[in-house]
Protein backbone atom coordinates (compact mmCIF):
# COMPACT_ATOMS: atom_id res chain seq x y z
CA UNK A 1 0.00 0.00 0.00
CA UNK A 2 1.40 3.52 -1.19
CA UNK A 3 0.97 5.95 1.63
CA UNK A 4 1.08 9.88 0.45
CA UNK A 5 3.73 11.79 1.35
CA UNK A 6 3.57 15.04 2.41
CA UNK A 7 3.76 18.02 0.06
CA UNK A 8 6.07 19.84 2.24
CA UNK A 9 8.99 17.80 2.15
CA UNK A 10 11.10 18.55 -0.50
CA UNK A 11 10.86 16.51 -3.84
CA UNK A 12 14.18 14.41 -3.24
CA UNK A 13 15.33 10.59 -4.19
CA UNK A 14 15.41 9.47 -0.53
CA UNK A 15 14.70 5.74 -1.59
CA UNK A 16 18.43 5.69 -3.26
CA UNK A 17 20.37 7.28 -0.32
CA UNK A 18 23.27 5.69 1.33
CA UNK A 19 24.37 6.89 4.86
CA UNK A 20 26.16 9.49 3.35
CA UNK A 21 23.61 10.82 1.43
CA UNK A 22 21.77 10.97 4.81
CA UNK A 23 24.35 12.19 6.74
CA UNK A 24 24.62 15.50 4.43
CA UNK A 25 20.98 16.35 4.30
CA UNK A 26 19.84 19.16 5.84
CA UNK A 27 16.35 17.97 6.16
CA UNK A 28 17.39 14.50 7.51
CA UNK A 29 19.60 16.50 10.34
CA UNK A 30 16.46 18.76 11.46
CA UNK A 31 14.41 15.51 11.68
CA UNK A 32 16.98 13.70 13.98
CA UNK A 33 17.54 16.96 15.80
CA UNK A 34 14.58 18.18 16.25
CA UNK A 35 11.79 15.93 16.16
CA UNK A 36 9.22 17.96 14.53
CA UNK A 37 6.07 16.66 14.16
CA UNK A 38 5.80 17.53 10.63
CA UNK A 39 9.04 15.77 9.94
CA UNK A 40 8.01 12.74 11.91
CA UNK A 41 4.46 11.92 10.08
CA UNK A 42 6.71 12.41 6.74
CA UNK A 43 9.93 10.09 8.18
CA UNK A 44 7.17 7.50 9.70
CA UNK A 45 5.32 7.33 6.80
CA UNK A 46 8.14 7.13 4.26
CA UNK A 47 9.84 4.01 6.37
CA UNK A 48 6.28 2.48 6.30
CA UNK A 49 6.60 1.95 2.34
CA UNK A 50 9.49 -0.35 3.78
CA UNK A 51 11.77 1.52 1.21
CA UNK A 52 15.12 -0.62 0.33
CA UNK A 53 17.27 1.20 1.89
CA UNK A 54 15.67 1.29 5.24
CA UNK A 55 18.95 -0.37 6.79
CA UNK A 56 20.53 2.53 6.00
CA UNK A 57 18.27 5.24 7.20
CA UNK A 58 18.42 3.60 10.84
CA UNK A 59 22.36 3.32 10.52
CA UNK A 60 22.88 6.90 9.83
CA UNK A 61 19.87 8.06 12.37
CA UNK A 62 22.24 6.15 14.84
CA UNK A 63 25.09 8.01 13.95
CA UNK A 64 24.24 11.03 14.05
CA UNK A 65 22.00 10.63 17.23
CA UNK A 66 25.75 9.79 18.70
CA UNK A 67 27.65 12.64 16.96
CA UNK A 68 24.74 14.86 18.91
CA UNK A 69 24.94 13.07 22.25
CA UNK A 70 27.25 15.61 23.61
CA UNK A 71 25.91 17.90 26.26
CA UNK A 72 25.78 21.46 25.60
CA UNK A 73 27.92 24.05 26.88
CA UNK A 74 25.77 26.90 29.09
CA UNK A 75 26.92 29.91 30.41
CA UNK A 76 25.48 30.70 33.74
CA UNK A 77 23.36 34.01 33.65
CA UNK A 78 25.73 35.41 36.61
CA UNK A 79 28.69 35.08 33.25
CA UNK A 80 26.00 36.86 30.87
CA UNK A 81 25.15 39.68 32.84
CA UNK A 82 28.21 40.38 34.16
CA UNK A 83 29.79 40.10 30.48
CA UNK A 84 26.99 42.36 29.31
CA UNK A 85 27.89 44.49 31.77
CA UNK A 86 31.71 44.94 31.42
CA UNK A 87 31.22 45.05 27.30
CA UNK A 88 28.59 48.15 28.08
CA UNK A 89 31.47 49.58 30.58
CA UNK A 90 33.94 49.29 27.83
CA UNK A 91 32.07 50.79 25.04
CA UNK A 92 31.07 54.05 27.77
CA UNK A 93 34.86 54.57 28.79
CA UNK A 94 35.56 54.42 24.82
CA UNK A 95 33.06 56.83 23.70
CA UNK A 96 33.85 58.98 26.96
CA UNK A 97 37.41 59.03 26.03
CA UNK A 98 36.55 60.08 22.47
CA UNK A 99 34.41 62.77 23.21
CA UNK A 100 36.84 64.28 25.88
CA UNK A 101 38.62 67.24 24.29
CA UNK A 102 40.72 68.63 27.04
CA UNK A 103 44.17 67.52 27.87
CA UNK A 104 45.13 68.19 31.25
CA UNK A 105 47.58 67.09 33.61
CA UNK A 106 45.83 65.13 36.34
CA UNK A 107 47.32 63.07 39.64
CA UNK A 108 45.96 59.73 39.73
CA UNK A 109 44.18 58.63 42.60
CA UNK A 110 45.99 56.55 44.94
CA UNK A 111 46.05 54.87 47.68
CA UNK A 112 48.67 55.04 50.11
CA UNK A 113 48.85 53.39 53.35
CA UNK A 114 52.31 54.10 55.04
CA UNK A 115 53.63 51.47 57.13
CA UNK A 116 56.07 51.91 59.65
CA UNK A 117 59.21 51.60 58.39
CA UNK A 118 61.56 49.03 60.07
CA UNK A 119 62.65 47.37 57.46
CA UNK A 120 66.49 46.17 58.07
CA UNK A 121 67.63 43.20 55.37
CA UNK A 122 70.15 42.25 57.94
CA UNK A 123 67.16 41.58 60.06
CA UNK A 124 66.33 38.12 58.09
CA UNK A 125 69.38 35.64 59.84
CA UNK A 126 66.92 32.73 59.19
CA UNK A 127 66.06 31.75 55.45
CA UNK A 128 63.56 33.37 53.40
CA UNK A 129 60.47 31.97 52.05
CA UNK A 130 60.27 33.81 48.47
CA UNK A 131 57.28 33.77 46.21
CA UNK A 132 57.34 35.86 42.77
CA UNK A 133 54.44 36.49 40.30
CA UNK A 134 55.01 36.90 36.54
CA UNK A 135 54.29 39.72 34.63
CA UNK A 136 50.59 38.72 33.48
CA UNK A 137 50.19 36.37 36.61
CA UNK A 138 48.48 36.70 39.70
CA UNK A 139 49.47 34.49 42.43
CA UNK A 140 47.76 32.93 45.71
CA UNK A 141 49.95 33.13 48.67
CA UNK A 142 48.53 30.83 51.86
CA UNK A 143 50.93 31.81 55.08
CA UNK A 144 50.98 29.46 57.76
CA UNK A 145 48.84 31.74 60.00
CA UNK A 146 46.11 31.11 58.23
CA UNK A 147 46.45 34.39 56.64
CA UNK A 148 45.68 35.27 52.34
CA UNK A 149 47.88 37.46 50.34
CA UNK A 150 46.86 37.56 46.59
CA UNK A 151 50.00 39.15 44.97
CA UNK A 152 49.46 40.96 41.71
CA UNK A 153 51.35 40.79 38.30
CA UNK A 154 54.86 41.15 38.32
CA UNK A 155 55.49 41.50 42.74
CA UNK A 156 57.75 39.72 45.29
CA UNK A 157 56.73 38.33 48.48
CA UNK A 158 58.41 36.99 51.47
CA UNK A 159 59.05 35.99 55.11
CA UNK A 160 60.89 34.00 57.20
CA UNK A 161 60.81 30.53 56.71
CA UNK A 162 59.98 30.28 60.20
CA UNK A 163 56.97 32.67 60.11
CA UNK A 164 54.95 30.53 62.15
CA UNK A 165 57.05 30.98 65.50
CA UNK A 166 56.17 33.30 68.33
CA UNK A 167 58.14 36.77 67.20
CA UNK A 168 56.42 38.55 65.18
CA UNK A 169 54.47 37.82 61.49
CA UNK A 170 56.27 40.08 59.18
CA UNK A 171 56.24 39.66 55.41
CA UNK A 172 58.20 41.73 52.70
CA UNK A 173 56.40 42.96 49.51
CA UNK A 174 57.77 44.56 46.24
CA UNK A 175 55.25 45.38 44.02
CA UNK A 176 51.41 45.01 45.00
CA UNK A 177 49.12 42.81 46.94
CA UNK A 178 45.80 42.03 48.62
CA UNK A 179 46.43 41.16 52.54
CA UNK A 180 43.52 39.02 54.35
CA UNK A 181 45.32 38.76 57.67
CA UNK A 182 43.88 35.89 60.11
CA UNK A 183 43.01 37.72 63.48
CA UNK A 184 44.87 36.22 66.49
CA UNK A 185 44.63 38.27 69.22
CA UNK A 186 42.30 37.04 72.20
CA UNK A 187 43.22 40.31 74.55
CA UNK A 188 43.11 43.41 72.67
CA UNK A 189 44.32 45.06 75.66
CA UNK A 190 46.97 42.99 75.72
CA UNK A 191 48.39 42.34 72.49
CA UNK A 192 51.60 39.95 72.31
CA UNK A 193 54.21 40.06 69.73
CA UNK A 194 53.16 37.44 67.82
CA UNK A 195 50.20 38.48 67.28
CA UNK A 196 50.70 41.78 65.28
CA UNK A 197 51.00 40.79 61.62
CA UNK A 198 53.57 43.54 60.06
CA UNK A 199 53.86 44.36 55.93
CA UNK A 200 56.85 45.92 55.04
CA UNK A 201 57.89 47.67 51.47
CA UNK A 202 60.68 50.02 50.50
CA UNK A 203 58.35 52.90 51.62
CA UNK A 204 56.50 51.68 54.32
CA UNK A 205 55.46 49.54 56.94
CA UNK A 206 51.92 48.19 58.42
CA UNK A 207 51.12 47.12 61.33
CA UNK A 208 47.65 45.09 61.73
CA UNK A 209 46.20 42.59 63.91
CA UNK A 210 43.79 40.93 61.68
CA UNK A 211 42.22 43.14 58.15
CA UNK A 212 41.94 43.43 54.81
CA UNK A 213 44.05 46.12 53.03
CA UNK A 214 45.92 46.45 49.50
CA UNK A 215 49.51 47.56 49.76
CA UNK A 216 51.42 48.62 46.60
CA UNK A 217 54.95 50.08 45.92
CA UNK A 218 55.70 50.79 42.88
CA UNK A 219 58.48 53.54 41.22
CA UNK A 220 59.00 54.51 45.03
CA UNK A 221 55.70 55.31 45.84
CA UNK A 222 53.61 53.46 48.41
CA UNK A 223 50.15 53.36 48.22
CA UNK A 224 47.88 51.74 50.73
CA UNK A 225 44.12 51.52 51.15
CA UNK A 226 42.85 49.95 53.75
CA UNK A 227 38.66 47.64 53.87
CA UNK A 228 38.31 45.97 57.15
CA UNK A 229 39.80 46.67 60.65
CA UNK A 230 42.32 49.14 61.46
CA UNK A 231 45.52 49.63 60.70
CA UNK A 232 48.71 51.57 61.93
CA UNK A 233 51.37 52.79 58.97
CA UNK A 234 54.68 54.74 59.01
CA UNK A 235 57.01 56.39 56.44
CA UNK A 236 60.11 54.62 56.65
CA UNK A 237 61.57 57.92 55.32
CA UNK A 238 60.07 60.44 57.98
CA UNK A 239 58.85 57.98 60.72
CA UNK A 240 56.05 59.36 60.98
CA UNK A 241 53.22 57.22 61.55
CA UNK A 242 49.24 57.31 60.75
CA UNK A 243 46.09 55.28 61.73
CA UNK A 244 43.48 54.31 59.51
CA UNK A 245 40.19 53.33 59.38
CA UNK A 246 38.43 51.26 56.41
CA UNK A 247 37.76 52.90 53.38
CA UNK A 248 40.91 55.31 54.45
CA UNK A 249 43.60 55.36 51.49
CA UNK A 250 47.65 56.60 52.22
CA UNK A 251 49.92 57.72 49.81
CA UNK A 252 53.55 57.92 50.19
CA UNK A 253 55.44 60.09 47.57
CA UNK A 254 58.75 59.03 47.07
CA UNK A 255 60.29 61.39 49.98
CA UNK A 256 58.13 59.35 51.96
CA UNK A 257 55.86 62.57 52.76
CA UNK A 258 52.07 62.31 52.50
CA UNK A 259 50.66 63.11 49.63
CA UNK A 260 46.72 64.89 50.29
CA UNK A 261 44.00 63.61 48.06
CA UNK A 262 40.71 61.68 48.56
CA UNK A 263 39.65 58.63 46.76
CA UNK A 264 37.83 55.46 47.74
CA UNK A 265 39.38 51.99 48.60
CA UNK A 266 37.41 50.22 46.29
CA UNK A 267 39.14 51.55 43.28
CA UNK A 268 42.64 50.47 44.92
CA UNK A 269 41.60 47.03 44.52
CA UNK A 270 39.77 46.16 41.42
CA UNK A 271 42.50 44.68 40.65
CA UNK A 272 41.29 41.58 41.98
CA UNK A 273 38.13 41.54 39.87
CA UNK A 274 40.76 42.36 36.67
CA UNK A 275 39.99 45.88 36.22
CA UNK A 276 41.16 49.10 36.76
CA UNK A 277 38.83 51.99 37.66
CA UNK A 278 39.75 54.60 36.23
CA UNK A 279 39.29 58.42 37.47
CA UNK A 280 40.26 61.58 35.81
CA UNK A 281 43.25 58.81 35.24
CA UNK A 282 46.06 59.98 33.28
CA UNK A 283 46.81 57.74 29.83
CA UNK A 284 50.52 57.49 31.23
CA UNK A 285 49.45 56.18 34.64
CA UNK A 286 47.13 53.71 32.39
CA UNK A 287 50.66 53.02 30.14
CA UNK A 288 52.51 53.03 33.57
CA UNK A 289 50.60 49.88 35.23
CA UNK A 290 50.11 48.12 32.04
CA UNK A 291 54.39 48.06 32.13
CA UNK A 292 54.26 47.45 35.67
CA UNK A 293 52.02 44.19 35.28
CA UNK A 294 53.03 43.24 31.89
CA UNK A 295 56.50 43.96 31.12
CA UNK A 296 56.09 45.88 28.39
CA UNK A 297 58.02 49.41 27.30
CA UNK A 298 55.10 51.36 26.07
CA UNK A 299 56.51 54.52 23.65
CA UNK A 300 53.62 56.95 22.38
CA UNK A 301 53.58 58.73 19.34
CA UNK A 302 52.96 62.20 20.72
CA UNK A 303 53.53 62.74 24.21
CA UNK A 304 50.82 64.55 24.98
CA UNK A 305 48.49 61.60 24.01
CA UNK A 306 50.05 60.66 27.96
CA UNK A 307 47.94 63.92 29.66
CA UNK A 308 45.15 62.60 28.44
CA UNK A 309 42.61 61.97 31.44
CA UNK A 310 40.31 59.10 31.19
CA UNK A 311 37.26 58.06 33.11
CA UNK A 312 35.39 54.55 33.58
CA UNK A 313 36.71 50.97 34.09
CA UNK A 314 38.94 48.99 31.99
CA UNK A 315 39.66 45.36 31.94
CA UNK A 316 43.52 44.43 32.78
CA UNK A 317 42.42 40.94 32.71
CA UNK A 318 44.32 40.09 29.73
CA UNK A 319 46.73 42.21 27.81
CA UNK A 320 45.09 41.65 24.63
CA UNK A 321 42.13 43.42 26.05
CA UNK A 322 43.54 46.24 27.38
CA UNK A 323 45.69 46.87 24.19
CA UNK A 324 41.90 46.71 22.28
CA UNK A 325 40.70 49.14 24.80
CA UNK A 326 42.97 51.67 24.88
CA UNK A 327 43.62 51.47 20.87
CA UNK A 328 40.29 52.43 21.01
CA UNK A 329 40.27 54.93 23.71
CA UNK A 330 43.23 56.72 22.18
CA UNK A 331 42.62 55.98 18.14
CA UNK A 332 45.97 54.68 17.69
CA UNK A 333 47.82 51.72 15.88
CA UNK A 334 49.56 48.96 17.85
CA UNK A 335 53.21 48.02 17.22
CA UNK A 336 54.89 45.34 18.66
CA UNK A 337 58.56 44.75 19.05
CA UNK A 338 59.54 42.70 20.96
CA UNK A 339 59.03 43.70 24.19
CA UNK A 340 58.25 47.37 22.91
CA UNK A 341 54.99 48.65 22.35
CA UNK A 342 54.86 51.61 20.02
CA UNK A 343 51.09 53.41 20.43
CA UNK A 344 51.06 55.37 16.45
CA UNK A 345 48.38 58.08 16.17
CA UNK A 346 45.78 56.88 13.41
CA UNK B 1 1.99 39.69 21.17
CA UNK B 2 5.20 41.75 19.62
CA UNK B 3 7.01 40.03 17.00
CA UNK B 4 10.37 39.69 16.93
CA UNK B 5 12.83 41.22 14.95
CA UNK B 6 14.59 39.23 12.21
CA UNK B 7 18.30 39.07 11.85
CA UNK B 8 18.64 41.80 8.45
CA UNK B 9 16.63 44.25 10.42
CA UNK B 10 18.04 43.97 14.44
CA UNK B 11 21.73 44.44 12.63
CA UNK B 12 20.66 47.37 10.27
CA UNK B 13 19.52 48.81 13.68
CA UNK B 14 22.84 48.14 14.67
CA UNK B 15 24.28 49.65 12.13
CA UNK B 16 21.98 52.92 12.19
CA UNK B 17 23.54 53.31 16.06
CA UNK B 18 20.85 51.56 18.28
CA UNK B 19 22.77 50.81 21.29
CA UNK B 20 19.69 48.72 22.34
CA UNK B 21 20.28 46.60 19.05
CA UNK B 22 23.99 45.71 20.53
CA UNK B 23 22.38 44.60 23.40
CA UNK B 24 19.38 42.65 22.08
CA UNK B 25 21.86 40.55 19.58
CA UNK B 26 24.02 39.67 22.65
CA UNK B 27 20.88 38.02 24.34
CA UNK B 28 20.00 36.27 20.96
CA UNK B 29 23.31 35.39 20.37
CA UNK B 30 25.53 34.77 23.50
CA UNK B 31 24.87 31.00 23.72
CA UNK B 32 25.27 29.62 20.65
CA UNK B 33 28.79 31.61 21.16
CA UNK B 34 29.68 31.37 24.14
CA UNK B 35 29.49 27.21 23.40
CA UNK B 36 31.63 27.60 20.62
CA UNK B 37 34.12 29.81 22.47
CA UNK B 38 34.29 27.10 24.99
CA UNK B 39 34.95 24.20 22.84
CA UNK B 40 37.47 26.12 21.11
CA UNK B 41 39.13 27.83 24.19
CA UNK B 42 38.40 25.34 26.83
CA UNK B 43 38.71 28.02 29.28
CA UNK B 44 36.01 30.21 30.23
CA UNK B 45 37.80 33.28 31.45
CA UNK B 46 39.69 33.28 27.65
CA UNK B 47 35.99 32.78 26.42
CA UNK B 48 35.16 35.98 28.06
CA UNK B 49 37.90 38.09 26.85
CA UNK B 50 36.69 36.87 23.20
CA UNK B 51 33.77 37.76 23.58
CA UNK B 52 34.26 40.93 25.37
CA UNK B 53 36.18 42.13 22.71
CA UNK B 54 33.84 41.01 19.80
CA UNK B 55 31.15 43.17 20.96
CA UNK B 56 33.00 46.27 22.07
CA UNK B 57 34.73 45.59 18.49
CA UNK B 58 31.17 45.69 16.64
CA UNK B 59 30.17 48.66 17.99
CA UNK B 60 33.04 50.71 17.51
CA UNK B 61 33.20 49.62 14.10
CA UNK B 62 29.13 49.73 13.54
CA UNK B 63 29.61 52.81 10.87
CA UNK B 64 31.74 50.69 8.88
CA UNK B 65 29.98 47.43 8.60
CA UNK B 66 27.74 45.44 6.14
CA UNK B 67 23.97 44.52 6.46
CA UNK B 68 23.55 40.72 6.77
CA UNK B 69 20.96 38.41 6.86
CA UNK B 70 22.48 35.68 8.83
CA UNK B 71 23.82 37.21 12.12
CA UNK B 72 25.13 34.34 13.44
CA UNK B 73 27.25 32.99 10.85
CA UNK B 74 28.70 36.51 11.01
CA UNK B 75 29.52 36.38 14.83
CA UNK B 76 30.74 33.24 14.66
CA UNK B 77 32.95 33.97 11.76
CA UNK B 78 34.09 37.07 13.82
CA UNK B 79 34.73 35.29 16.72
CA UNK B 80 36.52 32.34 15.95
CA UNK B 81 38.84 35.17 14.51
CA UNK B 82 39.07 36.44 17.57
CA UNK B 83 39.68 33.84 19.45
CA UNK B 84 42.55 32.69 16.53
CA UNK B 85 44.39 36.61 17.52
CA UNK B 86 44.06 35.21 21.33
CA UNK B 87 45.94 32.28 20.70
CA UNK B 88 48.64 34.26 18.84
CA UNK B 89 49.19 36.24 21.96
CA UNK B 90 49.09 33.72 23.97
CA UNK B 91 51.94 30.96 22.44
CA UNK B 92 53.57 34.12 21.75
CA UNK B 93 56.38 33.68 23.99
CA UNK B 94 55.49 29.69 24.57
CA UNK B 95 57.12 29.18 20.69
CA UNK B 96 54.73 26.41 20.35
CA UNK B 97 53.19 25.54 16.85
CA UNK B 98 49.64 26.93 17.29
CA UNK B 99 47.99 24.00 14.92
CA UNK B 100 49.37 21.32 16.94
CA UNK B 101 48.62 22.31 20.72
CA UNK B 102 44.51 23.20 19.16
CA UNK B 103 41.96 21.69 20.88
CA UNK B 104 38.05 20.90 19.85
CA UNK B 105 35.95 19.69 23.21
CA UNK B 106 33.63 17.77 21.65
CA UNK B 107 32.74 14.39 22.36
CA UNK B 108 30.17 11.19 22.45
CA UNK B 109 28.35 11.37 25.70
CA UNK B 110 26.97 7.99 26.53
CA UNK B 111 25.19 7.30 29.94
CA UNK B 112 26.83 4.19 31.46
CA UNK B 113 24.93 3.86 34.71
CA UNK B 114 22.13 2.05 32.59
CA UNK B 115 24.65 -0.19 31.58
CA UNK B 116 24.97 -2.79 34.01
CA UNK B 117 27.65 -5.69 32.83
CA UNK B 118 31.16 -4.40 33.10
CA UNK B 119 32.11 -5.97 30.11
CA UNK B 120 29.46 -3.49 28.22
CA UNK B 121 30.79 -0.48 30.73
CA UNK B 122 34.40 -0.76 29.14
CA UNK B 123 32.41 -0.48 25.68
CA UNK B 124 30.99 2.39 26.47
CA UNK B 125 34.06 4.46 27.68
CA UNK B 126 35.90 3.09 24.61
CA UNK B 127 33.27 4.90 23.32
CA UNK B 128 33.34 7.98 25.16
CA UNK B 129 36.75 9.01 24.25
CA UNK B 130 36.51 7.45 20.42
CA UNK B 131 35.39 10.98 19.54
CA UNK B 132 39.20 12.19 20.46
CA UNK B 133 40.71 10.10 17.36
CA UNK B 134 39.45 12.89 15.39
CA UNK B 135 42.03 15.91 14.93
CA UNK B 136 40.44 19.07 16.51
CA UNK B 137 39.55 20.78 12.83
CA UNK B 138 37.49 17.54 12.50
CA UNK B 139 35.64 17.96 15.17
CA UNK B 140 35.00 21.33 14.53
CA UNK B 141 33.77 21.03 11.35
CA UNK B 142 31.35 17.99 12.81
CA UNK B 143 29.85 20.96 15.32
CA UNK B 144 29.29 23.57 12.84
CA UNK B 145 27.90 21.66 10.51
CA UNK B 146 25.47 18.99 12.98
CA UNK B 147 25.41 21.71 16.13
CA UNK B 148 24.95 24.77 14.33
CA UNK B 149 23.59 23.81 10.97
CA UNK B 150 25.64 25.53 8.73
CA UNK B 151 26.26 24.92 5.21
CA UNK B 152 29.52 24.03 3.37
CA UNK B 153 29.57 27.25 2.00
CA UNK B 154 29.06 28.81 5.12
CA UNK B 155 32.10 26.39 7.05
CA UNK B 156 34.40 26.86 4.04
CA UNK B 157 34.44 30.65 5.09
CA UNK B 158 34.86 30.88 8.69
CA UNK B 159 37.24 27.68 8.81
CA UNK B 160 39.16 29.52 5.81
CA UNK B 161 39.24 26.63 3.30
CA UNK B 162 38.22 25.99 -0.18
CA UNK B 163 35.00 24.65 -1.05
CA UNK B 164 36.98 21.36 -1.83
CA UNK B 165 38.96 21.41 1.05
CA UNK B 166 35.67 21.33 2.99
CA UNK B 167 34.55 18.53 1.40
CA UNK B 168 37.10 16.89 2.02
CA UNK B 169 37.60 17.24 5.86
CA UNK B 170 34.37 16.57 6.24
CA UNK B 171 34.30 13.41 4.31
CA UNK B 172 37.63 12.66 5.98
CA UNK B 173 35.97 13.79 9.89
CA UNK B 174 32.67 11.47 9.07
CA UNK B 175 35.03 8.13 8.03
CA UNK B 176 36.85 8.29 10.95
CA UNK B 177 33.92 8.46 13.38
CA UNK B 178 32.58 5.65 11.23
CA UNK B 179 35.45 3.34 12.03
CA UNK B 180 34.68 4.20 15.29
CA UNK B 181 31.05 3.20 15.43
CA UNK B 182 31.41 -0.11 13.59
CA UNK B 183 32.41 -1.37 16.55
CA UNK B 184 29.25 -3.04 17.78
CA UNK B 185 25.91 -1.55 16.23
CA UNK B 186 23.44 -3.11 18.27
CA UNK B 187 25.35 -2.09 21.71
CA UNK B 188 25.19 1.54 20.03
CA UNK B 189 21.64 1.09 19.34
CA UNK B 190 20.80 0.01 23.32
CA UNK B 191 22.86 2.39 24.70
CA UNK B 192 21.03 5.18 22.52
CA UNK B 193 17.96 3.82 23.60
CA UNK B 194 18.28 4.09 27.19
CA UNK B 195 20.51 6.97 27.57
CA UNK B 196 17.38 9.48 26.52
CA UNK B 197 18.06 12.74 26.88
Amino acid sequence: MVVKSFIIMPNKRYNSFNVENFLDDADFLRYVKHNNSVDVSFWDNWQANIPENLASFKAAKLQLQLILSDQPKIATSNFRDQLLADINISIDTIQKAKRSKTIRLIVTSGIAASLFVVAFVSWFFLSTVTVKSNFAENRLVHLPDGSEIQLNANSVLSYARAFKWKARREVRLKGEAYFKVKHININPDQIKKGELFVAITDGAKVQVLGTEFNLKDRHNTTTIALVKGKIQVSSNKTGQSYIMHPGDFIDFNPNGNRVKNAVGSTNQTAWLSGKIILNQTTVSEILREFEDLYGYKVILDSPALGNKKIDGAISIKSEESLLFTLKNILNVDIQKEGKTIYLKNR
Amino acid sequence: MKKETNDFDLWQNLLNGDRLALNKIYERFLSPLYQYGMRMLQDEDAVRDCLHNLFVKIWVNHKTLKPTDNIKYYLISALRNSIINYKNQENRFQKVDIQENDVFDLRFTVESEYIKKEEQNQKVLQLSEAMNKLTSRQKEIIYLKYFEEMDYDEISKIMDLSKKGTYKLSARALEALREIMNVDKAMLLAILLVAKR
